[in-house]
């Protein structure tokens, strides 16, 4: 037992199989905001995020008359619906402490297989979309076994399967756009208006509210939220981690299949590799949603949040005609100030602890 | 008498512990102070923030006169005060000269004038001469006995010439005639005028050798006696303030030993951490596991309850065999088990108290028993009555994230969790791991009262006080095998010391 005998020597604790395990965007809060004696920057932090969307809204507004048009307003949420979908997948691994980089390949891979399927190959569009729907959540299986079961890096696994989709997305379509064949019905119901609202969007909505029930309000769901506070605790007190987990990769993959299919209705155009651009947006989102309301954890209505705000600024910087490039700086820019702020506020009192 | 470090207003807390409030205290050039306290009282948080190890939040420290800032154990050393923790910690791989210099090789000189690494060899020999060893310098520190390594930290403190030794507990893994060489050693230093912090939480022991006894609870200092006027019963009631715990009944202890077995391990094998250990565990018994650390009684605990799976051996409960091979499999065959490390192994920070306690399956917590939804008012209604059963303070506890309590708090969180949840057979792994004497009380009463009602407890810990105090019967284990069962008539602190210690186990 001699190896034991240096014991004041704690061994780094395993981080589990994986060691690139998200971490929330802060390491230990301190205490619950409802502690006795938190300070004003933790009692208001919470909702700093939010007040920032609104004066990021003020300032587009300021700066153009377009901007608070209802038919742009519409578009913003048009351009929101989707990606809002895929960011509520991605949510679910990462407040388990996975990554998952293959949800842009997956949606992707979605949309022009969907759109062979029903487009060219004339298929049923409920068979065609099933079928998607299959292999979506077939690949968060095969996501979820290599990580949680055989204990491959998940940052790794998701980007590796990422590039797999993305070549047998190829080799399925071909290099040939698809532009005509998609069933009209789909096509309008993919455009079409509840009231003022883009079904689409009152479907991601539906879509995120499912999804905070789930994690809020359910057994698993609480299982999910124990992993990412204490894997080894939840192990402990009888939770099925690895189950649990892959669980979290397949809704993930499942959304984001859900999204791509989606989204070749929308376009009505379907070509290799320029499916929906959701993979930083995504990220940047429930990154931002950890900014928000629960500080430090990421939670669904931050990361729908995180959806707005990333689509509020996309469209504005269109709006007020700044060069493209400039929308790229201003989204990592966004992404990182976000970052920093949930940090700034979740530090409060706790310094060095 | 002439202060050589004063301690003016130290204070430290953690989240949701006051762990030191506010300590002033003189210690004089030349004394032996005890320093004496219940487990958690905040003793060892003191001495970290004494030695450098910990920064505190608020006080300072004057030593010789000048106000020092220590940001790390290097700075301690470097200033003169050198703390000899209470666990051996010495690297079992490197030779008795390398464990002695180890973290001053880089500097290439001792504190102190001259002393070059080069010629250090005399000094080693002078410091193993004064502690009465003759070791080859070039043994590998595996090779020695405990007492034997916990001589040889005292030397390497020694040979950084500190102005102030602060010993943690050096007595904690010894036996009666090494605990007297020990003494005879601090005696001589004392001659030499070489000022001694002495923590302990055995009385007689600091009373035999202090001129000076400081006495902690709850993270203050409550008095600080002359050593030849203070008793160990005056020490004893500033420790724990009227909390007074008694041993477990003969008469109880013997019906539970006539008991049904209720937990039953055969032949249980992992190698190389446990070798065929077969127990029993009687219901409404409580079986003491006692051994130093790294003895092999947590990787016991953990292959009982599957979170290790052994290499043969089975586990039986009720007489069915069930060999649990993962966690949820051995809750689900009605055994329980409360972890070492709760933060690390127990507690998820974030979430509720209600969460927390309702984690293993969340029936409590469910309005409709067909649904999996979680309703958090239900919730918090089913958890109430016993949070207040196990006086779990705040009183609103229960909507409150787990790691605003108190790390005694904390532990009764984690022990409602599993009387909610029920189980046939309880395994704790150091219960009482620093939680404050009133907390611990109220643990042990648990603990016992569980006992009572029948189910199997196996209480596994390095408190050789708690084991004593609390167990029917208990086994002792060494290097991953039970050497020693001590009855009911046997128990002793004494005697759970020497047999952890293997009765052959003599300073070489």
């Amino acid at each position: 037992m001699s190896e034991n005998r240096s014991i004041d020597v704690q061994a780094p604790i395993p981080e589990g199989p994986g060691e690139d395990r998200a971490r929330a965007t802060t390491e230990a809060v301190a205490g619950p905001r409802d502690a006795v004696g938190a300070s004003p920057r933790q009692r208001l932090g919470p909702f700093g995020v939010p007040a920032i969307t609104l004066v990021i809204i003020a300032i587009f507004a300021f700066l153009s008359d377009d901007f608070l048009q209802s038919a742009n307003l519409q578009d913003i949420l048009r351009q929101s619906a989707l990606s809002l979908i895929v960011a509520v997948g991605l949510t679910v691994p990462l407040i388990m402490g996975d990554f998952d980089l293959s949800i842009a390949a997956v949606a992707g891979f979605a949309t022009t297989v969907v759109s062979v399927l029903i487009a060219r190959e004339e298929m049923p569009l409920l068979v065609g979309c099933l079928l998607l729907l299959l292999i979506g959540l077939g690949v968060g299986l095969f996501n979820g076994i290599l990580v949680a079961w055989i204990g491959m890096s998940a940052l790794v696994v998701t980007i590796a399967v990422g590039s797999v989709l993305n070549g047998l997305e190829f080799a399925i379509a071909g290099s040939q756009q698809i532009s005509s064949g998609f069933p009209p019905g789909f096509v309008s119901f993919a455009r079409s208006m509840i009231g003022p609202i883009p079904t689409l969007f009152a479907i991601a909505l539906g879509v995120a509210a499912l999804v905070w029930v789930l994690l809020e309000r359910t057994a698993l769901g609480r299982d999910m939220r124990a992993i990412g506070g204490n894997a080894e605790a939840s192990r402990l007190a009888g939770i099925n981690v690895r189950r649990v987990r892959l669980l979290g990769f397949m809704l993930c993959s499942g959304l984001a299949t859900a999204a791509g299919v989606l989204y070749a209705g929308q376009q009505a155009v379907a070509y290799p590799l320029t499916g929906l651009n959701v993979l930083l947006p995504s990220f940047a989102a429930v990154f931002i949603g950890a900014a928000a309301f629960k500080i430090g954890e990421f939670n669904i209505p931050g990361t729908v949040i995180g959806i707005l705000i990333a689509s509020i600024i996309n469209n504005g910087l269109l709006l007020i005609d700044v060069a493209s490039w400039a929308v790229y700086i201003f989204q990592g820019a966004i992404l990182l100030v976000a970052l920093l702020f949930a940090r700034i506020v979740s530090r409060g009192g706790a310094e060095g602890s | 008498m002439e202060a050589i470090l004063r301690i003016e207003g130290l204070s430290k807390s953690y989240p949701g512990v006051h762990a030191v409030r506010d300590v002033s205290l003189d210690v004089n050039r030349g004394e032996t102070l005890g320093l004496v306290g219940a487990n958690g009282a905040g003793k060892s948080t003191l001495m970290r923030m004494i030695s450098g190890g910990e920064a505190p939040d608020a006080g300072r420290l004057v030593l010789d006169g000048e106000p020092i800032a220590l940001r790390s154990a290097a700075d301690g050393i470097a200033a003169g005060v050198v703390l000899v923790p209470q666990h051996l910690s010495v690297v079992p791989n490197l030779t008795v000269r390398e464990n002695l210099l180890l973290g001053l090789a880089k500097r290439r000189r001792l504190p102190g004038e001259g002393r070059k690494l080069g010629n250090v060899d005399d000094e080693i020999a002078a410091v193993l001469a004064r502690l009465g060893l003759t070791l080859d310098l070039g043994t590998r520190a595996r090779e020695l006995s405990p007492a034997v390594l916990k001589l040889l930290m005292i030397g390497a403190g020694l040979l950084r010439r500190p102005r102030l030794l602060i010993l943690d507990e050096p007595t904690a893994i010894l036996a009666g005639a090494e605990v007297e060489r020990l003494f005879g050693i601090l005696r001589a230093l004392r001659e030499e005028q070489q000022t001694i912090i002495y923590i302990s939480h055995r009385l007689p022991e600091v009373l035999a050798l202090a001129d000076r006894v400081a006495v902690m609870r709850g993270g203050s200092l409550v008095a600080t006696d002359d050593g030849a006027q203070t008793t160990t019963a005056r020490l004893a009631n500033l420790m724990v303030g009227g909390v007074v715990e008694t041993p477990r009944r003969r008469a109880d202890s013997e019906r539970a030993a006539s008991a049904a077995p209720r937990l039953v391990c055969r032949g249980l094998t992992r190698s190389p951490k446990i070798a065929d250990v077969s127990l029993t565990v009687h219901a409404g018994e409580i079986l003491g596991l006692a051994g130093l650390v790294g003895s092999g009684r947590t990787s016991l605990i953990r292959t009982i309850c599957g979170i290790e799976r052994a290499d043969s051996g089975s586990v039986l409960v009720d007489g069915e065999e069930v060999t649990p091979r993962s966690p949820a499999r051995a809750i689900a065959a009605g055994i329980a088990h409360v972890p070492e490390d709760r933060a690390r192994l127990s507690v998820i920070p974030r979430m509720t108290v209600a969460a927390n306690v309702t984690l293993p399956d969340k029936r409590p917590a469910r309005p409709f028993a067909r649904l999996p939804l979680i309703a958090p008012r239900t919730e918090r209604t089913a958890v109430e009555p016993t949070l207040a059963e196990l006086q779990i303070e705040p009183r609103h506890a229960a909507r409150l994230a787990i790691s605003t309590l108190s790390g005694g708090n904390q532990q009764k969180a984690v022990l409602a969790r599993w009387l909610m949840h029920g189980a046939r057979v309880y395994l704790f792994d150091e219960p009482t791991e620093g939680i404050d004497v009133v907390a611990r009380a109220q643990v042990h009463a648990l603990i016992r009262g569980l006992a009572a009602e029948g189910v199997a407890v196996l209480l596994s810990s390095s408190d050789v006080e708690e084991v004593a105090l609390m167990s029917d019967r208990v086994l002792v284990m060494r290097d991953g095998a039970i050497t020693h069962e001590l009855g009911p008539d046997e128990i002793s602190e004494a005697a759970i010391g020497h047999a952890s210690l293997g009765e052959d186990a003599p300073a070489r």
